[in-house]
């Protein structure tokens, strides 16, 4: 399995996102964005209330405030 | 003359080799997927003013909007009456503003073939003053009323708010192209070339009217719970480096959400890659006026003045910043 030695694909311990190491640039900016992208497109409530929760503390953690997006 | 064709393929062939004035999809249509023929079509043809009807079985709301960004004139679903086929049909548009200098237009062509340059000049140059004087944009107007209709889902006003603004890009086309002639017919070379260029431009601004269009599209599809559809907009333009589509998308997001310093940000973002640095700082400005612990912004900041906003908060762009010149040209 030469290719699991080679992968450098890992999942992103705050957002969950497949981050490629180290070529891709992943702060807690782009947690922040990858989150609110899932919010946008969540139609079912209890999900929604989740992923607004990881969001707000997201959001206290960053200093920022609201639902839009950053262009990072 | 009528024709008949039942593939994709065929329509865009017949379109290469005949004039057209109307054509009419049915949403079956086989070989393609009917907004991208749709688009294809518009792209192909670009100034040429045409109807384009599609008569549908499917009124899905995603359908709905891919068609229309595309470009279609009209949208008419089963079952339908002749009278609204022939509502639709319509070649004459009605006696509307841009009719107006649409007959000015004809008016210019035909001065024009007799060789009435100096007329034909005159006829072209009314149709052009509005756009030239400062501050007034017809078509952004139309364009951007058709973006607010499609999310407003009020799709029969998104047609006709979008078809108002290409009517209004050919009509200047072709006025700049008809005054290029007139010039060249009169000799005047240095005119000549610069309505040339002129056309040239509003040539770009359609096909960036276009594909602004396809991207709000699929934001408008996709994010239905976006606060603000025109911020993700913009940050999808910038990628996509329509630095100037950019900025008007984001004016628009501030127009929602005026205490968003994220908008700010982005805006300022947009604003040094259209290598706009003043506007670009005052935006930074903004953003740490409403949030003075933005971190992004306070890089920001310090890249444009070189120095610290919590230091001097109304520092200037610092001269001969090369940091600055080499990320805006990145
Ligand atoms: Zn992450």
């Amino acid at each position: 399995m030469a290719t699991l030695g080679r992968s450098n694909i890992r999942a992103c311990p705050v957002c969950g996102k497949m981050v490629h190491c180290p070529e891709e640039r992943h702060t807690l900016l782009h947690c922040r964005n990858f989150l609110l992208k899932q919010l946008y497109q969540e139609s079912v409530p209890f999900r929604r209330k989740m992923l607004q929760e990881r969001v707000n503390s997201l959001n206290e953690r960053l200093s920022l405030t609201g639902q839009n997006l950053l262009d990072t | 003359m009528n024709c008949r064709l039942t593939s994709a393929g065929a329509v865009l062939d017949f379109i290469r080799h005949n004039s057209i004035q109307t054509i009419i999809l049915d949403s079956s249509v086989s070989g393609c997927n009917l907004s991208d023929l749709i688009f294809q079509i518009r792209k192909y043809l670009r100034a040429t003013p045409l109807n384009m009807l599609v008569i549908s079985d499917v009124s899905a709301e995603h359908f709905v909007v891919d068609v229309i960004t595309a470009g279609c004139t009209g949208f008419i679903i089963r079952p339908y009456t002749l009278d609204t086929l022939k509502r639709h049909m319509r070649i004459k548009p009605e006696a509307d503003a841009v009719h107006v200098s649409e007959e000015l237009l004809a008016q210019g062509q035909s001065l024009l073939a007799t060789g009435d340059y100096a007329a034909a000049i005159g006829e072209f140059k009314e149709i052009v003053a509005e756009k030239e004087s400062e501050g007034s944009d017809e078509a952004r107007r139309y364009f951007e009323m058709g973006m607010q209709y499609l999310l407003e889902r009020k799709f029969g006003k998104a047609i006709v708010a979008f078809n108002n603004a290409l009517r209004l890009n050919s009509l200047f086309i072709k006025a700049y192209e008809g005054l290029a002639e007139a010039y060249r017919g009169r000799g005047d070379m240095q005119n000549y070339q610069e309505y040339l260029q002129k056309a040239a431009d509003e040539y770009a601004r359609m096909d960036q009217f276009a594909e602004v269009k396809r991207v709000f599209a699929k934001i408008t599809k996709q994010d239905i719970h976006a606060p603000n559809a025109y911020n993700t907009l913009g940050i999808e333009l910038r990628h996509k480096k329509l630095y100037v589509e950019a900025v008007h998308a984001y004016i628009n997001a501030l127009k929602l959400s005026p205490q968003d310093e994220n908008i700010y940000y982005n805006l300022a973002k947009a604003q040094m890659f259209a290598k706009r640095f003043d506007d670009a700082l005052s935006s930074i400005r903004k953003c740490l006026e409403l949030n003075a612990d933005h971190s992004e912004a306070l890089d920001l900041y310090r890249l444009f003045t070189k120095v610290d906003w919590n230091d001097d908060k109304s520092a200037k762009v610092a001269e001969n910043n090369k940091a600055l010149n080499q990320i805006a040209n990145d």
